[in-house]
């Protein structure tokens, strides 16, 4: 699997990663361990963790992303790092919604509002 | 496509795949086509997709536990008022009142266990049929789901919380002030005579959610009990301050 384009790609700004999805849809249990696997190498990598994940190209999700998502911080926690979520379609916030994860994770309308309270 | 009558299900089309998680693209693609042919909106393919995938996934899963050997059974029909599908495994089956609430306190930070309720607030019938080995879902076009709901959010909102407990004379009015300056939020907080605050707060609902969140954090103790309405936001406000 290591050939295969990734699936994130993640740029640093002022000691954030930010981090977007390159895939549109976060739904197959495969892709989606093995973006928890980039995820979690990224967190590794980090000393002072703190993460953004841009969901500006996802339109669609499935409760194993959302699975990911909740390992991911968890492991940003244990390294008492800090994870934000931003630009998430309201399509995709009504999932988090219904699964009371909006109260877990915390999320921003835009990167720049992340951006500003890390 | 004549024939096919979601109230008839000897009508249904069907699609036997594999218990593989690459296999299964093959019947979402199937069902997916065939709410686009009859023209189904952007919300109710969303919904359908996502039962869809959870149906599959726990059917690839739980119900035949990744064995290669045994095949899941896709039924489906979609005509211009609704959509059925029915997804069978070779499983064990299992017991659908035995699944845990997902959203408890203590399951919250659980990393799985979500499907089931997906499915179920996606769509507008499930029913499980021999001990859970097959899971039933239907599909209004014209319902409005939750994500037609969603669609809504993207404007503002305005959320009014009636905050009950030890909430007044504690400061609860400055340091909501206090937090709403930190956010994109207007509105007023004050004492009503029967000894609640209440709050009423427009903005986007993302920021509202948060905003939220942060004044019960800073007034946990004091809370007993909020009881949260939305709206749609009047704009009436210019800032956020403490009302009489």
């Amino acid at each position: 699997m290591a050939d295969e384009k990734p699936h994130v790609s993640v740029k640093n700004s002022g000691g954030v990663n930010i981090v977007e999805f390159a895939d549109r849809k976060i739904l197959e249990e495969l892709s989606i361990s093995e973006i928890g696997e980039e995820l979690s190498r990224v967190v590794a990598g980090m000393d002072d963790v703190k993460m953004l994940l841009s969901f500006k190209n996802v339109e669609h999700l499935s409760s194993a992303a959302l699975g990911m998502l909740i390992t991911l911080n968890k492991h940003v926690a244990e390294k008492k790092g800090k994870l934000k979520l931003s630009d998430i379609t309201p399509q995709i916030y009504e999932v988090f919604k219904i699964t009371r994860l909006n109260k877990l994770f915390s999320v921003y309308g835009t990167a720049k509002e992340a951006l500003a309270d890390f | 496509m004549t024939g096919v009558d979601p109230d008839n299900e000897a009508t249904f089309c069907e699609c036997v795949i594999k218990s593989d998680l690459r296999e299964t693209c093959v019947a979402k693609q199937a069902v997916i086509e065939a709410l686009e042919r009859c023209r189904y909106g952007e919300d109710a393919v969303f919904a359908v997709k996502l039962a869809l995938e959870e149906a599959l996934t726990n059917a690839v899963k739980h119900g035949n536990r990744n064995d290669a050997a045994k095949n899941i059974i896709v039924r489906y029909a979609v005509n211009t008022e609704k959509a059925v599908v029915v997804v069978r495994d070779e499983g064990g089956g299992f017991l659908p009142d035995e699944i845990p609430d997902c959203t408890s306190p203590d399951r919250l930070p659980l990393p799985n266990g979500r499907g089931i309720m997906l499915i179920r607030a996606y769509t507008d019938e499930v029913c499980f049929r021999d001990h859970g080995r097959e899971i039933y879902f239907l599909k209004r076009r014209a319902t409005a789901g939750p994500t037609a709901a969603a669609s809504r959010r993207s404007t503002k909102i305005r959320r009014t919380i009636y905050y009950s407990g030890q909430v007044q004379g504690v400061g609860f009015r400055y340091t909501t002030r206090d937090v709403a300056s930190r956010f994109r939020v207007t509105g007023f907080v004050r004492n009503i005579p029967d000894g609640r605050v209440e709050l009423v707060v427009e903005g986007r609902e993302i920021e509202l959610d948060r905003f939220q969140t942060a004044v019960e954090d800073a007034m946990r103790g004091a809370i007993r009990d909020a009881a949260a309405t939305d709206a749609r936001a009047t704009g009436e406000f210019k800032k956020f301050s403490i009302a009489t």
